[in-house]
């Protein structure tokens, strides 16, 4: 059988060709536009490091001089410092509220800020400025119950469990293990010491990889503690309060109750409340700001884009083939061969043809993908990429890449195939034989 | 001749309909989104209300400040300080207007008026300027002048949604007070909405540059960083490039004699269309590779379809040699069957291109909001509606490109199987077929 199909191709290949030329253009198109989707659906699938249910970010907001609401006798920094605790302690005391953490400079999952910091193992190394890590900071302050760890819901790397705080914050981190593993070549790195200046701090618990936004990869982490705020004109910036909600509380009337009644209590001095914003919007926010979300936008679109022009190609070229050889299959069903047997035969050649062009176009690919690199989400200079995930393996990415389009294009061919030649299969041998 | 040719292939549009449908679809869905990006890019540098002196005008925004000697430790701000565009850039030769505005999407910013609780709004601070370079349409009232801004008066023009939210009317509104952050402002103007989709002049009301926060006459210790953007209008666009060295000279100027720090344009000012790639707050746009990505999505909108249309004209022609053969054999000559092959596809495309032009119209429009953003990397957050105008999607130059496409789009995809079926000889081609 495979013979005849062969034979098939090769006699009707100019009829084949443009269909054929336009597999091979598509196939190349397909696997750079799918490329970008498979990397952020990769990054995407990576885990948090944290739980985003029933976690709000409270936002608080402050009159300038530029205002009309603005008191000058309460804009002291002392004044302010005042304020902000009562304001403080209100937030944590609602009883909806499990647990609370003041983060300190935007120190939050998809903010609009990243911090970054370097961070050395060793002295020598700290005065010689090398073998440093470059790593993300988060800093919170450690009053009244407010804790990142817990509320984030940021687990233990060894144990899998909650972070307990230590009873003596000062002088001591928390680190992820990503920066374990790049300092000290092992995740059991409680005790030691790191260094950001001459002041070494010491590790009091190394947590899971965490990704301060949804569609890059975990960075290196060191989360940094401190005893009380500061007051100055920029408190409300500076300190925002993460809450996480008991489970079991209805959001929807949280939030309702929080903005009607909450919200006006929280208009101490020149300090109002601003917002309350839920993570999952906040995360869908961020990704329609850095343009993630338009990017996948596109590339759905031209993916969805080539495979209709493939759809339709094939579609065109299989139906006009099988009415051309209409006759030929009335011969077949007349001796015998069954619907099934002749859908089966077609099938086969829109596999050769759409296989044969995909396979050509491999080397192109691999060329494409050694020149212009293949898309990975910038983060910064300094960001290194960790092989564990497969999107940073070259072999791996390209592979799993070049699968996902072939077949993707392999059903929807197969489909635009289909379609025609079930419907020539179906005609009577008689009808089919007549126009010999 | 013509006429006939055309009422030929709407016979053959009539006989097979599969090969029509198919065909027809294939086009539009080219043309559709090959017009969708072409309106992205009209409506963000075509000249649209109220910014129709684009193709003159050059955009400063975000510079860059270092240490002498440490280009490593740079610092940007949202923009430029009010002085750039107070004292260093007026008076340059062939600058006619240097507008300077400021846009604060981030501050929650209330406006109320009597009986009206206060509700969010987007406020945007410019200079006199600003209202002479860009054609806003007044209902009512006036722009506000440079006196105004330098006293720092309490006056404001609002847009006509605005207005209505306000006081319940657009007319008559000139005049009437109404608070802005607590403070009392008067309106001093009222202007035809201006829609997102111009993201500089955009806003729902328009306040003296120096009444911004932040923002002061002298300059302090962040030097020439500040939160202004600058807009220069060039007198001729033979002299853009002229005027671009021109501001660059002033800021080499000013860094050689400031003690301790260096600035850096980084390749501004630019031209509009160019400031609205300009993603990377600390980069230079890369044309070039901007430029290769563009032109690797608008090829392969065109020519993958065109490769399938290519295939089936190629086999309509297979069943017309014989056709083809007797027009020969009856004196007709090469050139003109190869028009009249043309001429029968270009209707079947024109159709497709009505096809796909009402449907990139139907992309944009369901798509307002985040359509024109589709290639930015930094996608300001801001409550102002996108809305898109007649003059945005029905101009000259949207259906010429639309005509222009489905021209090469036709040529591109009949030449090649057209050439090879008239290249069989009289006898062959009387042959083909039984």
């Amino acid at each position: 059988m495979i013979r005849t199909i062969l034979h098939q191709l090769w006699n009707q290949r100019r009829q084949n060709g443009w269909i054929f030329l336009e597999l091979l253009v598509v196939s190349f198109f397909l696997w750079t536009v799918i490329d970008p989707i498979y990397v952020l659906t990769a990054n995407r699938a990576i885990d948090r490091g944290y739980n985003p249910e029933g976690l709000y970010v409270v936002n608080i907001g402050m009159y300038d001089a530029t205002n009309g609401n603005f008191n000058p006798d309460m804009a002291s920094d002392s004044m302010n410092l005042v304020a902000y605790h009562r304001i403080a302690r209100i937030v944590r005391e609602q009883p909806e509220v499990e647990c609370w953490s003041i983060s300190a400079n935007q120190s939050f999952p998809n903010s609009n800020s990243w911090s970054g910091t370097q961070v050395f193992a060793d002295t020598a190394s700290l005065h010689k400025k090398e073998g440093y890590v470059h790593s993300q900071w988060y800093n919170f302050i450690t009053l009244d119950g407010s804790n990142m760890l817990r509320t984030y819901g940021m687990k233990d790397v060894r144990t899998g469990d909650d972070i307990r705080l230590p009873e003596q914050t000062q002088g001591k981190v928390f680190i992820s293990e990503l920066l374990a593993l790049r300092l000290f070549g092992t995740a059991d790195a409680v005790g030691k010491k790191v260094y950001e200046d001459d002041e070494p701090s010491e590790v009091a618990g190394v947590f899971r990889d965490f990704k301060h936004r949804d569609y890059e990869q975990p960075y290196p982490l060191i989360v940094h503690m401190y005893d009380d705020m500061h007051g100055s004109p920029y408190m409300a910036w500076m300190y925002p309060f993460v809450i996480r909600l008991k489970s079991g509380v209805d959001e929807s009337a949280f939030i309702q109750r929080f903005q009607q009644e909450v919200g006006s209590q929280l208009s101490i001095g020149n300090f109002y409340f601003e917002s309350l914003k839920k993570f999952s919007d906040m995360s869908e926010a961020y990704a329609m700001a850095s343009g993630v979300t338009n990017k996948l936008r596109l590339q759905y679109a031209l993916t969805g884009f080539a495979l209709l022009c493939i759809f339709l190609g094939m579609v065109g070229t299989f139906w006009i083939r099988s009415n051309a050889r209409r006759e030929e299959i009335g011969v077949m069903r007349s001796i015998g061969a069954s619907q099934r047997c002749i859908v089966r035969q077609f099938l086969i050649e829109a596999w050769l043809l759409l296989t044969t062009a995909f396979v050509l176009v491999i080397p192109f690919l691999l060329y494409n993908a050694y020149i212009s690199g293949m898309y990975a989400v910038e983060m910064n200079r300094y960001f290194v990429p960790n092989p564990e995930y497969w999107q940073n393996r070259f072999g791996f990415h390209f592979s799993i890449v070049l699968i996902i389009s072939y077949l993707i294009l392999l059903i929807i061919a197969l489909i635009g195939t289909y379609i025609p030649v079930v419907r020539a299969a179906r005609t009577l041998p008689a009808d089919a034989l007549r126009n010999e | 001749m013509i006429r006939n040719y055309f009422r030929q292939a709407w016979t053959l549009v009539r006989q097979h309909k599969l090969f029509t449908g198919i065909y027809v679809v294939g086009t539009g869905l080219s043309i559709a989104l090959v017009m969708t990006l072409f309106i992205i890019f009209y409506v963000k540098s075509g000249p649209v209300y109220p910014e129709y002196n684009r193709n003159r005008t050059l955009v400063v925004k975000p510079i860059k400040r270092y240490p002498k000697g440490k280009p490593e430790n740079w610092t940007i701000n949202g923009g430029m300080a009010y002085y750039v565009i107070d004292e260093m850039l007026a008076d340059l030769p062939h600058v006619e207007l240097v507008a300077g505005s400021m846009f604060d999407s981030w501050e929650n910013y209330q406006v109320s008026a009597t009986g009206v609780k206060p509700f969010k709004a987007v406020p945007r601070f410019a200079n006199e300027d600003f209202w002479k370079l860009f054609s806003f349409r007044f209902i009512e009232g006036h722009p506000f002048t440079q006196e105004d801004v330098e006293a720092k008066s309490p006056v404001a023009v609002v847009s006509e949604s605005l207005a209505g939210r306000l006081f319940a009317t657009v007319e008559g509104v000139t005049g009437r007070h109404f608070s802005f952050n607590g403070r009392d402002y008067r309106v001093c103007g009222v202007v035809q909405d201006v829609s997102n989709a111009t993201p500089e002049t955009a806003g729902d009301l328009w306040l003296p540059l120096l009444n911004a926060q932040h923002i002061r006459k002298e300059l302090d210790r962040m030097g020439l960083l500040g939160n202004v953007y600058a807009y220069l209008l060039v007198d001729d666009k033979a002299n853009i490039e002229k005027v671009r060295s021109e501001v660059q000279d002033v800021f080499r100027r000013y860094s050689q004699q400031d003690k301790d720090y260096e600035y850096d344009l980084m390749g501004q000012p630019d031209i509009y269309w160019l400031s609205t790639f300009r993603q990377d707050l600390d980069k230079v746009p890369d044309t070039m590779d901007l430029a290769k990505d563009f032109l690797y999505i608008l090829l392969a909108l065109l020519f993958i379809p065109a490769l399938n249309l290519s295939g089936m004209i190629s086999s309509r022609m297979d069943s017309r040699i014989s056709e083809l053969g007797l027009r020969k054999a009856y004196g007709a000559t090469r050139r003109c069957l190869l028009e009249q092959v043309l001429c029968e596809n270009l209707l079947l495309t024109l159709l497709g291109g009505l096809v796909g032009l009402v449907f990139s119209y139907l992309i944009v429009l369901t798509a307002s909001d985040w359509i024109l953003t589709l290639f930015d990397k930094n996608i300001y957050d801001t409550s102002l509606s996108t809305s898109f105008t007649v003059e945005m999607l029905f101009n000259p130059a949207v259906f010429g490109i639309a005509l222009a496409v489905c021209v090469v789009l036709n040529v591109v995809s009949a030449l090649v199987p057209a050439l090879y079926a008239l290249r069989h000889t009289i006898t062959e081609s009387l042959n083909s077929k039984k």
